[in-house]
């Protein structure tokens, strides 16, 4: 018999959903989070189901992480995003010891154990400055869609030097910048940068150690990673498994380690 | 009702309600911004003394005219009030110099000319050296200069005596609580205990005392507080009175059983010398009390004290919980995290608004730390 396990990842802007049949990712499921989180968890759960393909009832445990894990329409287990996006990396690649996650809101520093659970963890406050919110606002006050931020980025020159406590400040020094008649990659990359001295911040209560990921949205953003790697000064792993769904993916393992 | 729910419900009044209250009944009352001011001098000028806080209070617009949203919660939530008048059924507000904001908030006060007209502050000192008291004895010598001034009341050494008396027998009481909190089969959660100390110290000390009593005397027979998670915590903060956040701590994170805050134990440990010259005993207790990072040359006995706490109260963990922008708070925090860590003693740091905000991170912060917790404890 076939044991299937679902992971459900409700964010602030994205609603994500692995399906594990014996272990294994089997499907996946992304979409814009809805205005109610029950309605994403129905929405993401239709969607691994392959919207009738295999029943849900079909599935025998499922569990919830994210802003909406409280709002199950459905009998789960819930765990918070920061066990799960450690859970997830690590069965990504096992040599994983630390998750940077950079998500809608929030951005989070997590060390693992030889197991992939939580040591420790750090995790912005209010400050939306080392967010993908960030990113967002940022790109939007240079001009480009959010995709091509970080691809400008790796073509800009070092030394447009933006600061980094606050994104609204942030945007006036985008748009001096562009006054200023700097070019748009050397910007991008004083965003890029700029955002991610602001995440590394919290690497002052949690010490980095080798084998260093990152996960979420922002994981897709080649510029992002390649200013990880400049700034810390080691090689990000990289997954062949989509980073976005990192979290929905430990949730799915949980799922299953609860059967 | 439960005596529980009392406290409860007397908890969630606004203190300017009560302030109507007492005035209603011939009484002063005097709102007391700091830790450092000895409600003990002002229960013997026949007032209230009334720890302040912002109950029932939202918004800080009119209080951000004066402070920029970089000044703690507290500060903008109590100048918010005196600029729209919530403190003007008040006889006086006391301030002092126990952080920076605070000194501010007595300078903003005076120049917007808020009520209530009589407004006193109490420079200490950010140490606790003999030097030290002796200033601070200078200080309430001139507190107590202008309450008989302004008041026209006797105020001599024998009233405050009295008031110290008092007051030590609410301490004392306060410590059976904190005794009955740390058992077993608690009956108090966190929650409970943080509404009751708002209570007795908003309303006359001998109320406060019968209070203590009748809850002492109820509690053998209340049933035990469940404790959803399992998890036994001490909660280390500055100002903290948001019941909400409370009870979000206790729900998502695990029982609070000891703490260490102004707003609570902190607030009412250890007791003032009835042999010695009475103020000279209320700047010794002020200066050498445990809750405030204010005396920094105190850090010792409270890393002490917590580590003290959380053994005999078999705690799995610290919570440092601080208003967003306490600088003093945030010095003290960071210094305690590493200390504790040393001690083997696992840490979670928070920082809030005085009131709501945040709940979502929150619940993912004490869900995570109780999963560390489960995690550190599966791998022994």
């Amino acid at each position: 018999m076939t044991t299937l396990a679902m992971g459900i990842d409700i964010g602030s802007l994205t609603a994500k959903g692995v399906l594990l049949a014996n272990g294994a990712p089997t499907a996946k499921f992304l979409c814009r989070s809805l205005p109610s989180a029950t309605e994403s968890v129905r929405s993401v759960a239709s969607g691994l189901c392959g919207h009738g393909r295999i029943e849900f009832e079909q599935v025998h445990a499922v569990c919830l992480t994210g802003y909406g894990r409280f709002q199950a329409p459905f009998p789960a287990i819930e765990k918070s995003e920061i066990s799960c996006h450690g859970l997830g990396a690590a069965q990504c690649e096992s040599s994983v010891r630390t998750v940077i996650d950079i998500g809608g809101q929030d951005s989070k520093v997590i060390a693992l154990d030889d197991r992939g659970l939580v040591q420790e963890f750090a995790m912005n406050n209010k400050c939306a400055a080392g967010t993908g919110r960030a990113l967002e606002v940022l790109a939007h006050a240079l001009g480009v869609p959010v995709e091509e931020l970080g691809p400008l980025a790796l073509r800009g020159k070092a030394g447009c030097r933006l600061s980094n406590r606050c994104s609204l400040f942030m945007e006036n020094d985008v748009l001096q910048a562009r006054r200023d008649g700097i070019e748009k990659s050397a910007i991008a990359r004083g965003i890029i940068d700029a955002v991610v001295e602001r995440v590394l911040t919290l690497t002052a209560k949690l010490p980095i150690r080798s084998g260093i990921c990152l996960t979420g949205g922002v994981a897709k953003n080649p510029g992002v990673v390649a200013a990880l790697e400049r700034h810390l000064d080691q090689p990000m792993i990289r997954f062949e498994f989509d980073p976005q769904l990192v979290g929905a993916l430990g949730a799915a393992h949980f799922a299953a380690r609860s059967l | 009702m439960t005596i529980l729910e009392e406290i409860r419900a007397e908890a969630g009044r606004p203190l300017p309600e009560l302030a109507e209250k007492y005035h209603a009944d011939g009484r002063r009352c005097a709102a007391l911004f700091c830790g450092f001011i000895p409600p003990e001098i002002v229960h013997a000028a026949g007032a209230v003394p009334m720890r302040l806080r912002a109950t029932g209070h939202s918004g800080t617009d009119a209080g951000s005219t004066y402070f920029a949203q970089t000044h703690c919660s507290l500060v903008r939530h109590a100048f918010d009030m005196a600029m729209r008048g919530r403190f003007a059924g008040f006889d006086a507000v006391m301030f002092s110099t126990g952080c920076d904001h605070s000194r501010r908030v007595y300078d903003a006060w005076r120049h917007a000319d808020a009520a209530p007209a009589l407004r006193m502050l109490i420079p200490v000192s950010s140490d606790s050296t003999p030097a030290a008291v002796v200033a601070l004895e200078r200080e309430l010598e001139k507190m107590i200069f202008t309450l008989r001034e302004e008041w026209k009341v006797e105020l001599d050494d024998g009233a405050i005596g009295g008031a110290i008396r008092q007051y030590n027998k609410q301490r004392a009481l306060l410590e059976q609580i904190g005794r009955a909190r740390i058992a077993d089969d608690s009956r108090l959660s966190g929650a409970d205990v943080l509404a009751l100390h708002q209570v007795i110290s908003s309303v006359p000390v001998d109320q406060g005392n019968a209070l203590l009593e009748r809850l002492l005397a109820e509690l053998p027979g209340m049933p035990a507080r469940e404790n959803a998670t399992g998890t036994r915590l001490f909660l280390v903060s500055s100002h903290f009175e948001d019941l909400r956040r409370m009870a979000t701590i206790e729900e998502f994170g695990g029982l609070v059983v000891g703490d260490l805050m102004c707003t609570g134990t902190g607030y009412f440990h250890g007791p003032v010398d009835e042999a010695a010259p009475p103020l000279t005993a209320l700047a010794e207790r002020a200066l050498h009390r445990l809750s405030c990072p204010h005396a920094a040359d105190e850090i010792d006995r409270r890393v002490r004290f917590i580590v003290d706490s959380v053994r005999e109260g078999r705690c799995d963990a610290v919570i440092l919980d601080r208003l967003s922008f306490c600088a003093i708070g945030a010095a003290e925090f960071f210094v305690l995290a590493r200390r504790l860590k040393a001690e083997g003693i696992a840490v979670l740091e928070l920082e809030g608004e005085l009131h709501g905000g945040g709940e979502g991170q929150l619940r993912t912060r004490l869900e995570a730390f109780r999963e560390q917790l489960s995690n550190r404890d599966s791998a022994r």
